[in-house]
């Protein structure tokens, strides 16, 4: 019964765009070498309820398939179509919570896309969005965004591109840098430190920048100079990692353990 | 960018009323609820499963040991899994750092018994001059949730300490809750803490001599039978302490030389003003004794001889020589923290003479001594708030037979009477009683010595006659029923020791706080 309420929703939805996008189509020029949205975009849902969100869109022909993720609430995957004539183009699905549907057009140049957007609960606004370069590393944790959005874990995806902690990969080696890889260094960089924690004052503590040069590590392992918040997480629920919590503890080994061979290089 | 700012983003505040709206409406439009699940973690106060330290090496959770040798052997076991199992643990073990110093075993896998701990991490906190180590195992790849039971861990201590007296050691499992280092959890497949029911080992080292010719025991409950090595006493109460011995040796003796130590922060020896009062043994016709706690050693020596050597050696056993001790009111400050309520566990410990050639602890035989092995006792001092006899681990117990269910902070609830000497035995027997016929119909009417103001732990005047007699009246022996309370509970005094005063003490006849509390 629910079901077959929200199926109504979401047609009534979808008839609602599939409307507004005839309109706005007759108003778009011909994109002379087919639209082609491919790619990695930032979006901005400008509506009296802001967002920032990335997205990751995949087209073959006219078939479009999206990974979005908007830092709340959450991450979404949408399909739909596109007409690359007119750069004319429909997206529909989750984003953390109930139903979204996008409805807009690509711009000329394909470097920016614009248009509406209507969530269930009569929640609605415009959208634009910018062609992203494909390096860009919003949270700055060593996987672009693209990777982040990606569906394989172990090349970085499944990740927020807005979260920092999710992705393991500590300073190792002499100078301390990362790798864009989890792997045994990262582990063997945790052991090094495993003890410390921030309970007394000291250089760095869960508050550092994260991406601050730790010292070069010490022993014994727990010696407070050792603690740096690039080695330490915190469990979140439907998250790889979440933001320090203080100590390097077995919870970080057993995190960071979870992404061994994850790599983002 | 700080780790402040990561979070700080001003667009999540806005698209998070989004989210909070979009749910709502779905909730609305759904009629149903659905609440994200919250990560698992134990509330504060709540366990599942359990570890244990095992000082005893072999099958099973050993939880008090006495070792001869220079190395120990301690294990971490899991003995009971959390009810959805475990992914992996980390462990916090504490120590006594005068008494034992941990080895690392070059290899820190070989450490880890767990099955599935493909990683191990180990932190040896001694060189931080702080006495622990923490160890945390995980597998690497996603694991089952395990249910393995049995030990996990395998460590190697060595003794530092056989002086009797200072050559016991707690071996602890910190808990989570208050250690920056997360103390003792295991984890679940999330990767949550979940905290385990901790339990330690005690491991005293010993300097007794493997097989001795004889037993010489030291007893810490005069009123059992026998020679008891394990006695709970609440701070500030004085026992007695007795040398038995237990098996002469096989040629017999003609006396014995004993040297008892203890640890001079949590116990004060009350020497009599004549020392020949401490003596038991009948046939000690030549006594000598010396009280060393007077040089700064917390010990005492003492000698007794039998004339009749050579020609009749004896072959007596039971009790020699007796001494009275005192749980400090203040034990100091102590190495490990110790469960609520308790000082650390001291030995009171009679030293061989592999601890002191020329004083050690031998009996006197005719080819000269006697090495004899050795049975210490230990003794846990427990805290008393209020000082009424019953620890505060006792009153937080939940029966009343046994001091709980009490006010720790209450001197008035336990009607436990202090005899001529004024001590007081822990328990309310028919000498309470007696005590409160000797004084019935007292009360503090007039000038007196006492009131029922006056400190109940003061010295009462011995009982007189008539028993009402003003000069009797001492609030030691005066209770008042608390409202609404038990039958047996009771409280300040009135001024008068009356009927009511029998029947409340009545009421908690047999309750006792010298059983160790539940």
């Amino acid at each position: 019964m629910e079901k077959a309420r929200l199926t109504a929703l979401a047609g009534r939805t979808l008839l609602g765009l599939v409307a507004a996008l005839a309109l706005v189509s007759a108003s778009v020029r011909t994109v002379d070498a087919g639209a082609d949205i491919s790619g990695a975009w930032t979006l901005t849902l400008n509506a009296t309820e802001a967002g920032d969100c990335r997205a990751l869109v995949s087209q073959a022909a006219t078939d479009l398939s999206a990974n979005i993720y908007c830092e709340v609430p959450g991450p979404g995957s949408l399909t739909g179509q596109i007409d690359p004539a007119t750069g004319a183009f429909s997206l529909f699905g989750s984003l953390g919570l109930p139903t979204i549907g996008f409805n807009g057009v690509a711009s000329g140049d394909g470097a920016t896309i614009s248009g509406t957007w209507q969530a269930s609960g009569d929640l609605s606004g415009v959208f634009s969005g910018e062609r992203q370069p494909p390096e860009t590393d919003t949270d700055q944790d060593g996987c672009t965004d693209t990777q982040e959005l990606g569906s394989f874990v172990s090349f970085g995806g499944g990740r927020s591109p807005f979260n920092f902690w999710d992705f393991y990969d500590v300073p190792t080696s002499t100078p301390l840098a990362r790798s864009r890889a989890v792997n045994a260094n990262d582990l063997a960089a945790l052991a090094a430190r495993f003890g410390s924690n921030d309970a007394t004052p000291g250089a760095f503590d869960r508050n550092s920048d994260p991406l601050s040069l730790p010292s070069a590590a010490i022993t014994p392992a727990a010696s407070r100079e050792n603690y740096h918040p690039a080695y330490d997480r915190r469990p979140v629920t439907g998250k790889r990692a979440g933001p320090p919590n203080g100590a390097v503890a077995a919870s970080d080994i057993y995190l960071a353990a979870r992404q061994f061979g994850h790599h983002c290089s | 960018m700080t780790g402040h700012q990561r979070s700080a983003n001003p667009n999540r505040r806005h698209l998070g009323a989004v989210g909070l709206v979009v749910l709502a409406a779905s909730l609305l439009c759904s009629g149903e609820v659905s609440v994200p699940l919250a990560p698992r973690v134990a509330s504060a106060g709540a366990t599942a499963g359990a570890m244990a330290v095992d000082c005893g090496g072999g099958e099973g959770v050993q939880t008090e040991c006495e070792f001869a040798g220079p190395t120990v052997r301690v294990g971490v076991h899991v003995t009971a899994t959390p009810p959805s199992g475990y992914a992996g643990f980390q462990v916090k073990l504490a120590w006594n750092e005068d008494v034992l110093r941990y080895e690392p075993d070059p290899s820190k896998g070989d450490e880890a018994l767990w099955p599935e701990c493909d990683i191990a991490v180990r932190s040896d906190m001694q060189p931080l001059g702080e006495p622990s180590l923490l160890f945390a195992c995980v597998p690497l790849v996603s694991p089952d949730d395990s249910y393995y039971a049995g030990p996990i861990l395998d460590f190697q201590f060595r003794c530092l300490s056989y002086a009797p007296g200072d050559n016991v050691s707690d071996l602890r499992l910190v808990a989570r809750e208050g250690d920056p280092q997360e103390g003792t959890h295991f984890l679940n497949a999330g990767g949550f803490p979940t905290d385990p029911a901790l339990s330690l080992a005690t491991v005293t080292c010993s300097d007794a001599p493997d097989a001795g010719d004889g037993t010489l025991a030291v007893d810490c409950d005069t009123g059992i039978p026998g020679a008891q090595s394990s006695c709970w006493i609440t701070q500030g109460t004085r026992f007695p302490i007795r040398v038995h011995i237990v098996e002469a040796p096989a040629n017999g003796m003609f006396g014995f030389q004993i040297m008892l130590r203890w640890p001079d922060q949590t116990f004060d020896y009350l020497p009599t003003a004549n020392s020949s009062y401490q003596i038991v043994w009948s046939d000690c016709l030549l006594a000598r004794h010396l009280n060393k706690q007077l040089l700064g050693d917390s010990s005492i020596l003492s000698t007794c001889y039998n004339l009749a050597f050579p020609s009749r050696p004896l072959d007596y056993t039971g009790p020699v020589l007796e001494f009275e001790f005192q749980c400090n009111r203040d034990p100091g400050p102590v190495e490990l923290s110790p469960p609520a309520g308790l000082v650390q566990p001291g030995s009171i410990a009679l030293a061989s003479r592999r601890y002191n050639e020329e004083e050690g602890t031998a009996f006197l035989g005719l080819g000269g001594p006697v090495d004899p092995s050795i049975v210490n006792a230990k003794v846990t001092c427990m805290a008393d708030a209020d000082a009424d006899g019953c620890s505060d681990a006792h009153e937080e117990g939940g029966d009343p037979r046994f001091g709980g269910e009490r006010n720790g902070d209450s001197f008035w609830d336990f009607f436990d009477t202090p005899d001529t000497a004024n001590l007081r035995d822990q328990a309310v027997t028919v000498a309470d009683i007696s005590r409160l016929v000797q004084r019935f119909g007292s009360n503090d009417e007039g000038a007196g010595p006492f009131d029922r103001m006056s400190d109940p732990l003061s010295a009462p005047r011995p009982a007189i006659l008539p028993p009402g007699a003003r000069a009797n009246y001492h609030p030691a022996f005066d209770r008042t029923l608390v409202p609404g309370g038990d039958r047996w509970d009771t409280g300040p005094p009135d001024g008068a020791v009356a009927i009511g005063d029998i029947a409340r003490l009545v009421a908690q006849f047999g309750h006792t706080c010298v059983a160790p509390p539940n």
